[in-house]
């Protein structure tokens, strides 16, 4: 790739790359320009390759050594050329090669030899390489081989011809062009596209029509590297199947033409007012070319009889950020009570783009729309709309369709944007509205409105919404006791479980563990002394998360939580717990469950067990956990529930 | 995809046959006449694509890593290099990116880093090459990574409107939004003046903040302070980026540094005062002066005791000291006069330590006519500095070394000792060769030699160490530097007679006697194990620096300082200390003793030394004690090259290069501050060869590289050659890299190639080389032939022939002491049988196996986990891993190597069909080799199995396939080209009870039948899988109209499905299974969660059509993941009403196979019909018929040519041991109940069957009557014991006896007869006899073989 085309698709992007690239481009300049050899790293590699045996490998080394221009192939290239057991196509290829890093005005002896022999090849590629000779050197061998018996071989020096002498190459070009055999016409095309004058584009639409080949096409035009081509291309992107791989392929070649023409070719193709323009150049925008002009041409070529494929396209198109879709903002909006949902999905996605829209007050309706899908885009929007569009307090209300929706994909969502969007102002309000799934039997929607309401909780709600889902949410800790890999103290009996007094302090100990998290032999453990202390929990989703809470280090680390509780009578009920990574835990002196987690490296490691059944004493109850952790995540959980999974608030 | 408008390729014969032959299930055929097929037509773009695409649709997809669909994307990504394809279209994306991942996959990091930004060069636009650029530069741990990332999270679009575009950033999001902390570090940008703004102090009580906000001026009384806290031993200053800590007072003195000094004249006066009330006594030692400076850097007087010290130093000859000293005093000091004495000590400091780069640059960067003070003399500078210059010889640059052809070769053969312990590593033998004056010095952790150059024949003196016990535990060590260092003809080295060395010890050299052995280090002599020294000591000044691991009370790297003349320790300074401040991150606590005990020596360079631990952390350190200036602390990513080397600290300028044994990543520190200034990590750097001009020159693990010094950027980089051996060199502007079969020359300015030889036949594969002046020195992987035993001479010279076969009463002939042996036999019909190969140590050996016995050959193995595989007259030797497995073949007569050749990684059984070898490893890979050659003739992989297992019959391979997807398979192969003769799925399910349950019809597909239905949809509801799993999948789906002919599909279109995986870089849509290619499947979702049953499909058959039948083709997916077992079809015209199923019932009733097993004339599969079902037992007769029942409820054990050996279990749950007959459904003889025998060595020849581990048990299998009964009376003979066959049906079983000799029985196969006796001689405990892949029961005719702990040992019977 030569250097002004790289540069103009610099700028074609500016967003993804800024000025960086171009001062890095500038350094990269400034430095070649010192006369430091600029050569790839990847260079011995590509030499090698030329010993490949494949053709395609082959090829491509050529190709990369002589678009770096690199001298020191030149010998084994040249070697290619002569090597007679060699294939003619890959010699002709070597050929071409090796003029384009020699760059020199002498015709080499060996392209002499190539343009008279008898393998029509052979001859092709010195008509290809005749081209590259400096000072217009090769003339004489391209004429001769204009009139070579093989079509093909005069075509290839017709365009290396026409690439030398641009319009003044028409007379021979329009004789040469005028009846072409099918498979011929990528090679005329080239010619053609180089000459680029009028008569010689009109001639090169004929013939592209009558091609069905497209590939080689577009290969040609981009070979030809010139903006003539440019209308042709998006002629043929016009007419071909996004399901196509040559649509891709035109796309790159576009990519390759700098922004004025292709902005002047975009919009004389969406002034033809043809559907199928107004598609290939919406999706030209999408992919390749933003720019906010087109759009307003792309807008007011757009009429009401369009197909809902160009609607489509056309908003896709207006909607990405880069297209100032601010200017379009009535145009979405009034899409938005388009009867098709996927317009209405559209607009929808297009405003989120409007700096200038707030999109609360857009989608007040069009969030509780009877299609789920319309809805679920409404929120994901708002979701990453600005916090302060929100309305304050009034989120819950706001939001109250979708918050009470049947369907779980919506009210999952909404329930995120509540959480991501709302404060503390809307706690309350978001409580009344759903504290009833808090106590309820559905523990998925229990546990999404927990964390709905988890994100907006002011400090002192958090522990109010666990309890109310029935996890134990005010506790007395104790902790640290030394413990170690294997667990051992957890399984030995420490003072705490022989008798629980608030007031005492125990003698522990506690080691520093590093990274790696292994004890260090011969380490002595430091001593402290621990006592009771209040913790209450600090998530919605109940769990007590030990850390924070103790004197650290939290490795290598046992802990007991105390929670006394009241009962109002004699009953049957469950517990459940889980924690990470052990626990065993008493109720009123007796114990009732004992777990312990596979420990797993730097991983959660969590032990549960559900449904313990418990009998509950009238009055005062109390329940001891032992917890015991490696390292990672430390925390404990428990919860009450009645034999229907309701929770029951103890605490 | 296709091309729309492709050229007909259709009618062309080559891709007619590769249609045949991907219809036929054999995909290797199809892919190579499609190859072909492109070869044949250069420059045929639109051909090659179609060849292309459909390679990759029908050959071989799902296997990524496989080498077609390595064909195809190097391919593909050639043709859009080329400019004929576009890198945006699905497909290509597809393709391309799985190629660019194959190189990170194998580490070929350069290429993939390029091929990625040359990729996005071209599409800069395409947000799909922007993500996989942005992946691909962080796991190759780019620090441009965090740009990329950073600027696709500015860009992110959650609610872009294009489905496409979205579904990027969807996939995206989770990425940006992660913690970005965790991408590669960017390196911090330069900074003018004070380091402190990069720098985090740390500061409880604010005392650096008070310092660093004001001018010192300002602030001179706190700065004293401050000075003082720095000297405090966990005082630390680290890199804001935690990459390292400054010493907090260097710290501190940078940032004063960046003040102009009339800032510092304030704390001048305090740090003066101060000075001089402290008592400076007056016979105060160089380390009280240096305490003292260090607490008063700004004090005159200070600097006055300083420069006498310093003085004192140079006296001493100590001029690395000196210099450090006279550094600080020009750096701190105010007074003309002294800096004027420090500049002159400085220049001859210099010239002492033979630095003449530093003192001219000192010289031209002075007033020449400067006066300055020498010897009481005031001269001119410039005269001081000739004259200082002229004591310092020139350095000559390297001459340009003769051409490699004209090298003058000198082969050197060491004695048999292994280099290392172990023998095998991934580093190699790795010998260190050096040449002094006339001598040649070959070293190793075992052992030193030395020859004269002139006659490399036979070693002047050979010092090995012992073989020790503890070598065993040691083995996984990994080689590195023991190039011991040679001063007035004495070499230091690290030495000790244990595995690990112990201590620093000096040989001389014209003799090799040991002069001293250091192992003190202040603890006394041998006191404490716990120390290693773990580099190569360095000698200067009569001082010797070595770096010492100590895991005593914490791991902890330590720099020790020993005078050469006293053997006394100097100074011991630590360094770090895991837990404590110096090891901030924890380097030391997870640095590996297999990276860093043979480390890479110390650095000395301008006053200071540099320390590389290759345990996570570098440092420079201060000559007078020790004391750390700086820590830098790498992280281990990328992880090491295999048999990394690492690299002594290398000063070039002002930056400090490192190369680590524990990372695979080059990278370069300021070597005032160790802030670090770039990072390569697409090297993976093994060796550094040296510096060029502007450049480094690494060898890394698959590259051979030039770095640019100032900005660790590639200049070229060039594959290293496979199997590489021994040290790399670089003389003058040639690198030389060699390989087991030639050395190359590569040029070092641009990294071509500029020459090439090979290595003479005779050398074998050479250990090591060394290029010196004119001549190259190849060590030879065969040993000398002198010392210990002589090559062809006989163990035993006075041995009888052995006439006699084998007998109760044997007697020792010889024995071969051997540590750590193994013993290879070839079968007993190999042309080698009369031969046993030895492998000890890296050294294997080849024992004629006779009375007398006699070693045939002996060579070094440089091979790690080396298996052993016997074919023809060769032994064949197969290891390395992964891409770099390949197996030699030696002649077995004469050692030589015949051949070598690359084998599939999984490679590791073998057998003969014919001429062709074939190697496989039961499960996924048949290999075929020519054996005379070692050539490939072809290779075919079936993606995982359960088994696959070959036989061969004669004349074809027969291959038996089970449990990939499809019912089990039988192939026939010709075994030449591995071409598919036949192929047949075999039959073994029960024929379903119910109607519709599904049948094997042929090419894998089930059937169905049912009623016939007319409607235009159909809808196949899967409830369960084959395995229980949560998911469903289908290749293909066929229906038979009333005739049974199928139903055309063009016309039909996916109407409905509960679930398919969108994540997949696979697409697993619907419509794939009407798509006509097996290879493509609809899948239900698996990433993230598995959707439970029931699942469902709906097809929409575009018109009413009649049918009843459906086909079903299972995907080939690992596990048969998703193949359907109970089901319901429906069929109805209105896709909201199905009704009542139209069928129901089992689609595929899977066996489980567990095991399949060749007998003469077919093959015993094990089956079960559920996970955990009964066994049972069948055989199937290579006939493409249905297999049958042998036997139900059994397990198979083993097949014997005609019989089987298989176990059930009786009412008690007891195991019963009988055999079958496969052919004969009626023979069924039951050995017994709980008979103890090791199964893998059951003996049935002929008729005779004998359990001869355990108990022993002996029966005539066709008359079903025992020998000895399993229910004899005990005898002594049925204890666990070794046992071996002898000639006429004898059998030999001894046992372990201790001191009284080993007792022995001799057992009549015919008739039980038992004769019993002791092998008085046998005292060592016997082990393992043989390989059991190769001899299951070691057979031996006139001579026993037994090993034992000891060696091995022969007997013969007199």
């Amino acid at each position: 790739m030569n250097p002004p085309s790289t540069f103009q698709i610099f700028q074609k992007i500016p967003t993804v790359l800024p000025q960086t690239v171009t001062i890095l481009s500038l350094i990269f300049l400034q430095l070649s320009a010192l006369g430091a050899p600029v050569r790839p790293s990847g260079t011995i590699g590509y030499l090698q390759q030329l010993n490949e045996e494949d053709w395609i490998l082959k090829a491509e080394a050529l190709h990369y050594l002589s678009e770096n221009k690199v001298p020191e192939a030149l010998e084994s290239i040249l070697k290619i050329t002569k090597d007679e057991k060699e294939r003619s196509w890959i010699r002709s290829k070597a050929l071409v090669a090796y003029c384009k890093i020699q760059n020199g005005q002498d015709i080499p002896q060996i392209l002499s030899t190539f343009a008279s022999s008898s393998d029509q090849v052979l001859r092709e590629g010195a008509a290809e390489s005749a081209g590259l000779i400096k000072e217009n050197k090769g003339m004489e061998i391209l004429l001769k081989l204009t009139t070579d018996k093989i079509k093909s071989v005069q075509l290839r020096a017709l365009a290396s011809y026409s690439r030398i002498m641009g319009e003044k190459a028409w007379p021979l070009a329009q004789k040469m062009t005028e009846s072409i055999t099918e498979e011929l016409i990528p090679l005329a095309v080239e010619s053609l596209a180089l000459v680029g004058n009028k008569d010689a584009f009109e001639r090169l639409k004929e013939l592209t029509k009558s091609s069905t080949n497209k590939r080689p096409l577009v290969e040609s035009l981009d070979r030809s590297k010139s903006p003539k081509a440019v209308p042709v291309l998006l002629d043929l992107l016009e007419n071909t199947s996004t399901d196509d791989a040559n649509y891709a392929y035109i796309i790159s070649a576009l990519s390759k033409n700098n922004n004025e023409i292709l902005s002047s070719s975009l919009k004389d193709l969406i002034r033809t007012g043809r559907d199928s323009a107004l598609f290939a150049a919406a999706r030209i925008i999408t992919i390749l070319f933003q720019d906010p002009n087109l759009g307003k041409e792309l807008l007011s070529a757009l009429t009401t009889s369009t197909a809902p494929e160009t609607l489509k396209t056309v908003m896709i198109a207006l909607g990405s950020k880069e297209m100032n879709p601010d200017s379009n903002k009535e145009f979405f909006i009034t899409h938005l009570k388009n009867e098709t949902p996927e317009i209405k999905v559209l607009s929808i996605r297009c405003l989120s783009h409007c700096t200038e829209a707030n999109l609360y007050t857009l989608l007040k309706e069009t969030i509780k729309d009877n299609e789920s899908r319309v809805s679920i885009a409404a929120i994901s929007a708002l979701m990453e709309t600005p916090l302060e569009d929100a309305p304050t307090g009034e989120l819950v209300s706001y939001l109250e369709d979708v918050l009470v929706s049947t369907d779980n994909v919506i009210r999952k969502a909404a329930f995120e944007l509540l959480g991501h969007a709302g404060n503390a102002d809307d706690f309350e309000p978001a409580l009344a509205m759903l504290g009833e799934a808090l106590s309820g039997t559905d523990t998925v929607r229990r546990e999404a409105v927990a964390e709905a309401l988890g994100s907006i909780a002011p400090d002192n709600g958090i522990a109010n919404v666990a309890r109310r889902q029935g996890y134990v949410s005010n506790w007395m800790v104790l902790g640290t006791f030394l413990n170690d890999k294997e667990h051992k103290a957890f399984a030995n009996e420490l003072e705490p479980e022989k008798g629980i007094d608030f007031e005492k302090t125990y003698p522990s100990t506690y080691v520093w563990a590093l990274q790696g998290n292994q004890k260090r032999d011969g380490e002595k453990p430091i001593e402290r002394e621990i006592g009771w202390s209040e913790a209450s929990v600090n998530k919605t989703n109940g769990m007590l998360m030990m850390g924070p809470l103790l004197p650290p280090p939290g490795t290598f680390s046992i802990a007991y939580a105390v929670s006394d509780f009241n009962s109002e009578k004699d009953q049957d009920l469950f517990l459940s717990l889980d924690g990470d990574d052990a626990f065993k835990v008493w109720l009123n002196g007796e114990k009732i469950s004992e777990q312990v987690a596979p420990y797993l490296h730097r991983q959660s490691c969590v032990a549960s067990q559900g449904n313990i059944k418990i009998k509950l004493k009238k009055g005062k109850n109390r329940i001891l956990v032992k917890s015991a952790n490696i390292e990672h995540e430390w925390w404990i959980r428990a919860r009450i529930t009645d034999a229907n999974n309701k929770p029951l608030e103890l605490f | 995809m296709m091309l729309a408008n492709a050229i007909s390729v259709a009618n062309d014969d080559l891709w007619k046959k590769a249609d045949d032959a991907y219809n036929n299930n054999d995909s290797e055929t199809g892919n190579r006449h499609l190859k072909i097929l492109i070869e044949s037509d250069p420059g045929n773009v639109d051909l090659t694509i179609r060849c292309l695409e459909k390679i990759y649709e029908r050959g071989d997809r799902n296997n990524t890593q496989s080498r077609w669909m390595r064909y195809v994307s190097t391919r593909i990504a050639g043709l859009e290099r080329l400019g004929h394809i576009s890198a945006n279209s699905p497909l290509y994306r597809e393709i391309i990116a799985q190629g660019l991942t194959q190189h990170l996959a194998d580490r070929n990091l350069f290429v993939a880093a390029e091929r990625h930004d040359d990729i996005i060069e071209r599409n800069p636009y395409d947000l799909f090459w922007q993500s996989t650029r942005a992946s691909a530069h962080k796991s190759l741990g780019l620090p441009s990574t965090r740009d990329h990332y950073e600027k696709l999270k500015k860009n992110k679009d959650m609610n872009h409107p294009d489905p496409w575009i979205r579904e990027r950033w969807v996939r995206l999001k989770e990425i940006l939004e992660s913690d970005f902390r965790k991408l590669p570090q960017p390196i911090l940008k330069p900074l003018k003046g004070s380091p402190m703004p990069d720098l985090s102090p740390d500061d409880p009580d604010g005392r650096w903040q008070q310092v660093i906000e004001q001018p010192p001026g300002r602030v001179a009384r706190q700065v004293d302070r401050l000075i003082g806290i720095t000297l405090l031993p966990e005082a630390i200053v680290p890199w804001r980026d935690m990459t390292g800590i400054l010493d907090a007072s260097r710290a501190l003195d940078l940032h004063l540094k960046s003040f102009p000094e009339k800032e510092l004249s304030g704390l001048r006066k305090i740090q003066e005062r101060s000075f001089n009330r402290e008592n400076l006594e007056p016979d105060f030692t160089n380390q009280r002066a240096l305490d003292l400076f260090r607490r008063y850097p700004w004090s005159t007087s200070a600097h006055k005791t300083l420069l006498r010290t310093a003085n004192r130093s140079l006296i001493a000859g100590h001029a690395l000291a000196a210099l450090r000293s006279f550094e600080d005093l020009i750096n701190h000091a105010d007074d003309p006069k002294i800096i004027k004495f420090a500049r002159t000590g400085k220049w001859i400091a210099l010239s002492m330590v033979g630095d003449r780069d530093s003192l001219e640059k000192e010289i031209k960067g002075s007033d020449p006519g400067q006066e300055m003070i020498w010897m009481d003399e005031t001269l001119k500078a410039i005269d001081l500095g000739n004259q200082l210059l002229s004591t310092i010889p020139e350095k000559k640059a390297d001459p340009e070394p003769l051409p490699l052809n004209e090298l003058n070769p000198k082969v050197i053969q060491i004695p048999a000792v292994t280099p290392w312990f172990g023998g095998g590593h991934t580093g190699g033998m790795a010998l260190d060769a050096q040449v002094i004056e006339n001598n040649l010095l070959i070293s190793s952790r075992n052992h030193l030699a030395l020859y004269n150059i002139n006659d490399t024949s036979k070693s002047i003196w050979s010092q090995p160490r012992l073989p020790m016990n503890d070598d065993r535990s040691k083995r996984n060590l990994l080689p590195g530097y023991f190039i011991p260092e040679v001063k007035n003809r004495t070499i230091y080295t690290r030495w000790g007679f244990m595995a690990i060395p112990q201590g620093i010890a000096a040989f001389d050299l014209a003799s090799g006697k040991a002069k001293w052995l250091h192992d003190d280090f202040g603890f006394g002599p041998g006191q404490n194990p716990n120390i290693i020294p773990i580099s190569d000591p360095v000698i200067f000044d009569g001082l010797i620096y070595v770096l010492i691991w100590s895991s005593h009370g914490g791991q902890t790297v330590q720099l020790a300082c020993i005078e050469e003349a006293t053997q006394s320790l100097v100074w011991m300074s630590t360094i770090a200390q895991a837990g404590k401040s110096s090891d901030i991150i924890g380097n030391l606590e997870k640095a590996r003793d297999v990276t860093r005990t043979f480390g890479n020596k110390v650095s000395l360079d301008s006053g200071s030394i540099y320390v590389n631990s290759n345990a996570g952390l570098i440092a420079r350190c201060d000559p007078r004690d020790g004391r750390p200036d700086w820590i830098h602390y790498y992280n281990n990513s990328p992880g090491p090259g295999a048999g990394a080397l690492g690299s002594h600290p290398v000063i070039i300028d002002d930056l400090v290069i490192c190369m680590t044994k524990d990372s695979g990543k080059v990278f370069a520190l300021q070597s005032e501050t160790g802030k670090v200034v770039w990072e390569n990590t697409l090297v993976l750097g093994i060796e550094y060869l040296g510096k060029h001009e502007n450049h480094l020159i690494v060898k890394g693990q698959f590259s051979l590289a030039a770095i640019n010094i100032k900005s660790g950027e590639t200049n070229w980089h060039t594959k290293v050659p496979e199997r590489s051996i021994g040290r790399s060199q670089m003389i003058g502007s040639s690198i030389y890299l060699a390989s087991t079969t030639e050395i190359t020359e590569f040029d070092a300015i641009t990294g071509a190639i500029k020459g090439s030889r090979q290595w003479n036949q005779n050398v074998g594969q050479p250990l090591s080389y060394l290029i010196d002046k004119n001549s190259i020195y190849v060590i030879s992987d065969s040993p000398s032939k002198g010392g210990g035993i002589a090559v062809s001479e006989p163990l035993n010279p006075n041995a009888a022939p052995a006439n006699k076969s084998l007998s109760s009463n044997i007697k020792r002939q010889w024995t071969l002491m051997r540590n750590d042996a193994r013993i290879i036999r070839a079968p007993h019909s190999s042309p080698l049988a009369n031969h046993a190969f030895i492998l000890s140590e890296g050294l294997l050996e080849c024992v004629e196996i006779s009375s007398k016995g006699a070693l045939k050959w002996r060579r070094f193995i440089n091979a790690i986990q080396p298996a052993f595989q016997v074919i023809d007259n060769k032994l064949l030797l197969l290891t390395g891993a992964g891409e770099n497995r390949h197996a030699v073949a030696f002649d077995g007569m004469s050692g030589k190597i015949i051949w070598e050749t690359k084998v599939p990684a999984q490679a590791n059984s073998m057998m003969k069909c014919g001429d062709v070898g074939l190697m496989h490893d039961k499960k996924t890979v048949l290999f075929a080799f020519d054996p005379k050659t070692g050539k490939r003739l072809w290779e075919r992989r079936v993606a995982f199995g359960n088994h696959t297992i070959p036989q061969w019959d004669g004349q074809k391979i027969h291959v038996f396939q089970t449990s990939m997807g499809r019912a089990p398979w039988h192939l026939e192969i010709e075994p030449k080209s591995g071409q598919l003769i036949n192929d047949y799925d075999v039959n073994i399910t029960n024929d379903g009870q119910n109607y519709s349950d599904g049948k094997l019809i042929g090419k894998g597909y089930y059937e169905i039948k049912f009623n016939q239905v007319k409607a235009r949809y159909f809808r196949l509801v899967m409830l369960s899988e084959v395995n229980g799993m949560g998911w469903s999948s289908a290749s293909e789906i066929l229906l038979g109209d009333e005739n049974g002919a199928s139903l055309d599909r063009s016309t039909w279109r996916a109407h409905y499905t509960n679930s398919y995986e969108t994540k997949s870089r696979m697409n697993t849509e619907l419509k794939n299974v009407f798509d006509g290619n097996p290879s493509t499947w609809w899948h239900t979702q698996w990433l993230g969660k598995i959707p439970p049953h029931p699942h469902e499909i709906q097809i929409d058959l575009g018109k009413e059509s009649t049918f009843k039948s459906l086909r079903y083709l299972p995907a080939v997916i690992v596990n048969n993941n998703g193949m359907i077992s109970e089901y319901e079809l429906y069929a109805s015209n209105d896709p909201s009403q199905w009704g009542q199923p139209a069928a129901k019932g089992i689609m595929v009733r899977r066996l489980f196979i567990d095991k399949a097993q060749f007998f003469d004339g077919g093959v015993v599969l094990e089956t079960r019909d559920r996970k955990h079902g009964k066994r049972n037992l069948y055989k199937y007769e290579l006939d493409g018929k249905k297999a049958t029942q042998i036997a139900i409820n059994h397990e198979m054990i083993s097949c014997h040519g005609k019989y089987m050996l298989a176990m059930t279990r009786n009412e008690k749950n007891q195991e019963v041991f009988a055999i079958f007959k496969p052919e004969d459904p009626s023979y069924r003889f039951e050995i017994g109940t709980q008979i103890p025998f090791d199964r893998n060595r059951v003996i049935i020849e002929n008729d005779i069957l004998c359990f001869p581990s355990h108990k022993l048990v002996i029966a005539n299998l066709a008359e079903k009557r025992f020998i000895v009964s399993p229910t004899a009376e005990a005898s002594p003979v049925d204890q666990h014991g070794f046992f071996v066959r002898t000639s006429q049906n004898k059998l030999m079983k001894i046992f372990n006896g201790g001191n009284k000799g080993a007792p022995m029985y001799f057992v009549d196969m015919n008739t039980g007869n038992t004769q019993q006796s002791i092998i008085t001689e046998q005292i060592e405990a016997i082990r393992d006899l043989s390989p059991q892949h190769i001899d299951p029961s070691p057979k031996f005719d006139k001579i026993l073989l037994l090993r034992s702990d000891l060696g091995i040992s022969a007997y013969t019977s007199n």
